[in-house]
């Protein structure tokens, strides 16, 4: 039985995720669907190998649609302390809370 | 990068040339990958957007600074199992060290 190298799958996992998303902010202009297809490609990918995606990344496209978010088919409000991504597309709303960093009193 | 990883690695974005083919019109199709099945790369040619399966095929890729010629038979697989099952192949194969 061979035995799988899970590091260097991970590694290159890591790579074709970076890869992906850079040819989606290419062709976000282009071609709205293929943008798509590489967002879906990378997402599997980091699921296959249980690999977190980055924040960078993440706030990229909408978590429901998979859409990558392009001017005019998203709207961002400051909401009761929450930043609030909606996607124009499905209507999902994305909220991000916003936390004052703590500070020591003294 | 090295250049046998080709077999676990990213297609999109490679550009790629079909050499062989049992189907004579498929011949010199030049272009960039934009997408990719578990039976077929999608080409981006200058005549436009080429399907071509990847069994029985052999493609021409430049990847890691190097041409290479790549069995279409031993990219068969879905794009995420790619990864797990080139680096099997390789493990496999005799006279390739990983590391």
């Amino acid at each position: 039985m061979l035995r799988r190298e899970k590091r260097l799958e991970r590694r290159i996992a890591k790579e074709r995720i970076r890869i992906l998303f850079e040819m989606m902010e290419k062709m976000k202009h282009e071609d709205y669907e293929l943008a798509r297809r590489y967002v879906e490609l990378a997402r599997r990918i980091a699921m296959k190998y249980r690999l977190k995606l980055p924040k960078r990344y993440k706030i990229l496209f909408c978590k429901k649609c998979l859409y990558p978010y392009v001017e005019g088919k998203f709207r961002v409000r400051v909401r009761k302390s929450r930043v609030i991504i909606t996607c124009l597309n499905c209507g999902f709303e994305r909220r991000i809370p916003i936390r004052p960093k703590r500070q020591k009193y003294k | 990068m090295r250049p046998e990883f080709v077999l676990a690695h990213e297609w999109i974005g490679l550009e790629v040339e079909v050499v062989e083919s049992p189907n004579p019109c498929e011949i010199g199709i030049r272009g960039v990958v934009v997408d990719e099945t578990m039976n077929t790369l999608r080409i981006k040619t200058e005549k436009g957007l080429k399907t071509v399966a990847k069994k029985g095929r052999t493609f021409r890729v430049k990847f890691a600074g190097k041409v290479l010629r790549v069995k279409g038979d031993l990219i068969a697989f879905r794009p995420e199992d790619r990864i797990k099952k080139g680096i099997l192949m390789l493990k496999r194969a005799k006279g390739v060290w990983l590391w």
